[in-house]
């Protein structure tokens, strides 16, 4: 309970400084759902679009604009622009890696960041889901507590790309520090179905200043590898250069799927973070 | 082994410091233990290898610390001494003298142990140590230390004074040279010392050990009239700083008198006690120390006799005047008891003494023999019955000497001698330097049959030697004679005051006892002796004592302290008799005297080298810490100051204060409960949480001794026959908690099953009766509580039969019709119910119910009224009567024009 309800306490106040969030969208993806994208095309929506002339056998007397219709010599009908709410899928990685001595932890802030967009995104009218489909895509602030649920379970869901809504946007939060492979296998999966959005690469910051000295055991949190070493200054350049090396194989990889990268280290502003994600899935060029 | 001023007990241990320079190898080469560090990106670091390894090894400065620990550990198990003086300077063999006499009787365990504990010491280990105890002087025997201090823990003191003498008897028998250890009583002893202290010093070192206690004694008790003064002294101390309780007891060892402090300065002890209680007492003691110097030993001194008076059934009618034994019986009764009656009479009272006018012949005889030889003393008066009967008089038993038949007359008409005066009393005699008036004639006498032993039988004579007193033992009693009547028939003996105090001789042998002391050559026996510890005992043999030698000797094996008989009287020896006053010793300027108040010779510091180890130790595990880099160093040293700055570590680490809202239970000590009231707790805060905007933070167990309560809008209370009843202090804390507006909800859990209804329950009735409860009622069916969120009807837990009791209201209004509950701000300050809510309310960390609910569907509606209760609850609790406020819902509606 307490877990949640500081999720929610630092979302909340996250996505408080936060406007809405449109997601940007050049694809919309196909579906009836109501939202704030204008499909420039008549439909239903709120908006006005254009009057039409009345075609017989295909509107209805009831669809018929009177006031239009009465400056003219024909009918005709108002029709409105189609507006559809767009999908945004999230994914938090759960895992042990995530889960770090950090206060705030590495998976505490991806958390945090992705229950704020959800937030903004939900307040803008647009619907969200996890990426697992344990929360499918869907509306209104019920969806935060479902989400955030859902973001505690030890699930990234990055094999259930396939289940992705075509079009969709999705945000990706890992340190991506292990196997690149399952998100390798996601990004084209989500190419595939011309999904778009941001891996958020969450590090703290040992993980990219390296600032140890003497002999050091290293263990990763799972406990399954662990690397002994006498001097660990010794290894930062070359630790660096690993990480650099890390960095541009998941920039490539993500700008082959039409995916940006965005890298957040826990120790530094959130907002800042948060921010700059809102930026990137509201109007980021190429997302 | 010594090294300057220190010795070592076990040098050998100091061969391990051989190994140090190999620990320095040793831990040169060992590189501290590397940091674990828990690391995301282990991936990118597999593979990497170090360029330059064995860069890193241990500090010098820690090598140095840690080699400093060793050494302190082997130097501090070789047990170091301080010795700048030690006896180890001394020569290698060890003379303890013990004056080992009745002083030392006071306190011997003390003696022994500071003998025995002094040669144990480790300093002595190596010497040869020999034991002169001067009370019994023996020839010496050189031992080794631990033997010679088990045989001195093996030492008692003796009942009698040291044997100076034969102590130097002994010194001189053994030769070569030692050391003295003389553990010493401080009384002078008439300078009896000196000469030990020139022999002591003619062969080594001497040493006085003398305690600085003192040990007080009894030295005399006088008697004038009611009145009986102790005389108290001290030696070595000051008798008003000595908490002492002086008693006379009786034969049984029961106290007749007590004294207790304050003891004046002078130590004369003064005791207001009837005659017949004085009677009674045996002997003085002082209370906290029993041994021979505080018991004052008292024969019969005090006793009163008791004396029997033969009575003729015949003689009832005469004048008292004439009563034969009139006379008697005015000079014994100032001091004894008297009992008049037959001689069958008597016989059953068994009297002390039994005396019998002039007869014929006594009844019962053979009865009278059998009390004579049990002790008895018959005194017998002479008479003109006695002498007109010869014959068979010869063969009485019951009188000392054979009696020629007629008697004599002298002085009469019919006779050519004059009355006869008494001759002088024999030295060896009970009327032993008794007064002789001049006026003292006999008239007339019976006269004894020569015999061999006549004169051994004779008290006192006539001026002729003829006898006037005659006595003789039988058995364990004696049979006395006077050779005259009772009245001044005879004699005018009976007239004189010689006649008062020749009876009180014969009936208080120890009035004779003290006149027989006078003279140098009575021949004393030991009755009695005192041992050590202030116990009479009978001797195991008997030596006769003259007085003489009773006066030259003090007190000895032979001559004890205690009661001494001689052939007719009784004397008493105590220590008062022997030295008048205590002598404090003054030893010579060049002996050291050691007493209780001076330092030890030696200091073990062994001890603190260990510790100094362990201290570095623990420095030793931080600077290790220190050196892997790790930051509990930081921690630990945040935790040690905490420590020591808070003043209830036990109390802070339990309790932080919630900075939310949090539901609480208290902690019954059943564990089985309390999880389930805790389980219970994170239930009903979450349903609170996704139900309602009270969003409760983690659940809290209190301790209701400990805890404080006050953050805690309400408390879950379950009760258990196991828990203990909360202390005075608790109950404080829970009735300021109610003051304050806190709610407690008592669950019984036993859905009333038991007698009578939850409020009664008897637990809860003891739990309760400490606080300040207000009066009780079943909650009513308007209560605010079946309105509060949910509307309930009734409140089920895991039963749903109980009662919910609450305070009862003290007025109900009608307000616009409607009920208006003008409560303590609507809120109980208690809630009793017996549902078992905790069952009903517990969850695991996944929201799933622990405890099945009824059965079914209808459980789970069951759970979810008992659920919608605890919302209800909470929601009264925290907002107090707002729903009630709601009978003014018409007028806020009036008045907002609609």
């Amino acid at each position: 309970m307490t877990h949640l309800a500081r999720l929610a306490t630092d979302a909340a106040q996250l996505d408080a400084g936060l406007a809405a969030l449109l997601l940007q969208a050049e694809q919309l993806s196909q579906t009836v759902a109501a939202g704030e994208h204008g499909r420039r095309r008549p439909g239903v929506g709120d908006d006005f679009w254009q009057f039409r002339p009345f075609t017989t056998g295909v509107d209805t007397q009831k669809s018929v604009d009177w006031r239009r219709s009465a400056r003219a010599d024909q009918l005709y009908v108002r029709t409105y622009e189609w507006k559809t709410a767009q999908s945004l899928a999230l994914s938090v990685d759960a895992s042990a890696n995530m889960h770090d001595q950090g206060n705030p932890s590495k998976w505490m802030v991806s958390a945090v960041l992705a229950t704020a967009l959800a937030g903004a995104a939900v307040r803008a009218g647009e619907r969200v889901g996890s990426l697992d489909h344990r929360v499918p895509v869907g509306h209104g602030h019920g969806q935060i507590a479902r989400l955030m649920t859902a973001l505690s379970q030890q699930s990234d869901g990055l094999d259930q790309g396939h289940r992705l809504v075509a079009k969709s946007k999705a945000a990706i939060f890992s340190d991506f520090l292990g196997d690149l492979g399952s998100t390798h296998r996601a990004l084209e999966t989500a190419h595939d179905r011309q999904v778009r959005g941001i891996l958020v690469q969450v590090l703290n910051r040992d993980e990219v200043g390296f600032a140890f000295r003497g002999p050091v055991v290293f263990a990763d949190p799972g406990g399954m590898l662990r690397h002994e070493t006498q001097g660990a200054h010794d290894l930062r350049d070359r630790y660096l250069q690993r990480l650099a090396d890390r960095f541009d194989q998941l920039d490539q990889m993500a700008a082959a799927a039409g995916w940006r990268v965005e890298r957040v280290v826990t120790d530094q502003s959130m907002l800042t973070a948060v921010t700059r994600l809102h930026h990137l899935l509201s109007q980021g060029q190429g997302v | 082994m010594a090294l300057g001023p220190i010795v070592f007990v076990y040098p050998y241990v100091l061969l391990a410091l051989i190994g140090l320079p190999v620990l320095w190898v040793i831990l040169r080469a060992l590189p501290p233990r590397p940091k674990t560090r828990v690391f995301a990106a282990v991936p990118l670091l597999l593979g990497l290898q170090d360029q330059e390894v064995d860069k890193n090894k241990t500090p010098l400065w820690l090598i140095v610390l840690r080699s400093l620990i060793v050494a302190l550990i082997i130097i501090g198990l070789a047990q170091p001494r301080w010795a700048p003086d030690g006896p180890q300077r001394g020569q290698d063999r060890i003379l303890v003298f013990i004056d080992g006499g009745w002083a030392q009787a006071n306190a011997p365990q003390l003696i022994q142990a500071q003998m025995a504990d002094l040669i144990s010491a480790p300093d002595f280990a190596d010497k040869r140590i020999a034991i002169l105890n001067a009370a019994a002087p023996a020839p010496v025997l050189w031992q080794p230390a631990a033997q010679a201090a088990q045989n001195l823990r093996d030492w008692q003191a003796a009942a009698w004074d040291p044997d100076w003498q034969g102590s130097l008897d002994i010194l001189r028998d053994t030769p070569g040279t030692f050391d003295v250890f003389w553990a010493a009583d401080g009384l002078d002893y008439n300078g009896a010392r000196a000469d030990l202290i020139q022999a002591f010093q003619s062969r080594g070192a001497l040493r006085i050990y003398q305690r600085d206690a003192g040990f007080p004694v009894i030295l005399d008790v006088d008697q004038s009239d009611t009145i009986l003064t102790v005389m108290i002294a001290a030696q070595g101390a000051d008798l008003s700083a000595l908490d002492l309780r002086v008693e006379g007891v009786d034969p049984g060892g029961q106290p007749i008198t007590i004294a207790t402090n304050p003891i004046p300065p002078t130590g004369r002890v003064a005791l207001d006690i009837p005659r017949e209680l004085q009677g009674r007492i045996t002997r003085f003691r002082i209370v906290q120390h029993p041994y021979v110097g505080a018991h004052y030993v008292i024969a019969d001194q005090l006793r009163r006799p008791q004396v029997g008076i033969v009575v003729d059934a015949a003689q009832n009618e005469q004048l008292d005047v004439l009563d034969p034994l009139n006379y008697v019986e005015q000079a014994v009764a100032p001091y004894a008891d008297i009992v008049r009656g037959p001689v069958d009479q008597l016989m059953l009272v068994q009297p002390d003494v039994i005396i019998a006018a002039d007869t014929a012949g006594l009844p019962q005889a053979d009865d009278i023999q059998d009390w004579v030889a049990q002790g008895g003393h018959l005194l017998r008066f002479a008479g003109p019955a006695m002498a007109t009967v010869s014959s068979q008089f010869a063969a009485d038993p019951l009188l000392p000497v054979q009696l020629r038949q007629g008697g004599r007359n002298l002085g009469g008409t019919m006779s050519w001698q004059t009355p006869k005066s008494l001759a002088e009393f024999d030295p060896a005699s009970p009327f032993y330097q008794l007064d002789i008036p001049a006026d003292v004639s006999i008239q007339a006498q019976v006269l004894a049959e020569p015999s061999p032993d006549l004169s051994d039988k004779v008290l006192a004579r006539l001026q002729d030697g003829t006898p006037l007193v005659t006595q003789s033992q039988l058995g364990l009693g004696r049979i006395s004679l006077f050779h005259v009547t009772a009245t001044p028939q005879w004699s005018n003996l009976p007239l004189t005051g010689l006649f008062v105090e020749m009876l009180q001789r014969l009936v208080r042998p120890t009035t004779a006892g003290a006149a027989m002391a006078q003279n140098p050559d009575t021949e004393w026996t030991v009755l009695q002796a005192l041992d050590a510890r202030g116990l009479l005992q009978d001797p195991e043999y008997k030596t006769i004592l003259t007085q003489d030698m009773l006066d030259q000797s003090g007190i000895t094996p032979d001559a004890p302290l205690g009661i001494y008989q001689s052939q007719t009287s009784v004397m008493t020896r105590n220590l008062g008799d022997v030295y008048p006053a205590l002598d404090p010793v003054v030893w010579p300027s060049d002996v050291t005297v050691i007493t209780d108040a001076q330092p030890v010779m030696s200091v073990e510091f062994g001890p603190f080298l260990l510790i100094a180890a362990l201290v570095l130790l623990c420095v030793d595990v931080f600077a290790s810490l220190l050196v892997s880099g790790r930051q509990v160093f930081a921690t630990v040293a945040a935790m040690v100051i905490a420590l020591g700055v808070m003043p209830d570590p036990a109390r802070a680490d339990t309790q932080t204060a919630p900075d939310e809202i949090a539901l609480a239970h208290i902690k019954t000590g059943d564990a089985r409960i309390d999880a389930l009231a805790h389980a219970a707790m994170v239930g009903l805060s979450d349903t609170l949480f996704f139900r309602t905007s009270v969003e409760p933070s983690a659940p809290v167990s209190l301790d209701v001794e400990r805890d404080t309560l006050a953050f805690y809008p309400l408390i879950y209370w379950p009760i258990i026959d196991s828990q203990p009843a909360p202390s005075a202090r608790a109950v404080e804390v829970l009735n300021e908690f109610l003051r304050s507006g806190g709610v407690i909800l008592f669950d019984t859990m036993d859905a009333e099953l038991r007698r009578g209804n939850s409020a009664q329950n008897p637990k809860l009735m003891r739990l309760l009766q400490d606080l300040d409860i207000p009066p009780l009622e079943p909650v009513a069916s308007d209560h605010v509580l079946t309105r509060a969120f949910y509307l309930l009807q009734d409140f089920p837990g895991r039963y749903r039969s109980g009662q919910l009791w609450a305070e009862a209201p003290t007025d109900t209004q009608t307000v616009d019709g409607l009920p208006f509950r003008p409560l303590n701000d609507g809120v109980s300050p208690v809630f009793i119910g017996s549902n078992d809510w905790a069952a009903a309310w517990a969850m695991d960390s996944r929201g799933e119910p622990l405890v099945p609910i009824g059965r079914g569907r209808a459980g789970d509606r069951q759970r979810e009224i008992a659920l919608r209760f605890g919302v209800n609850l909470v929601m009264h609790v925290l907002t107090g009567n707002y729903k009630s406020d709601q009978v003014h819902v018409p007028a806020l509606l009036d008045r907002l024009g609609q």
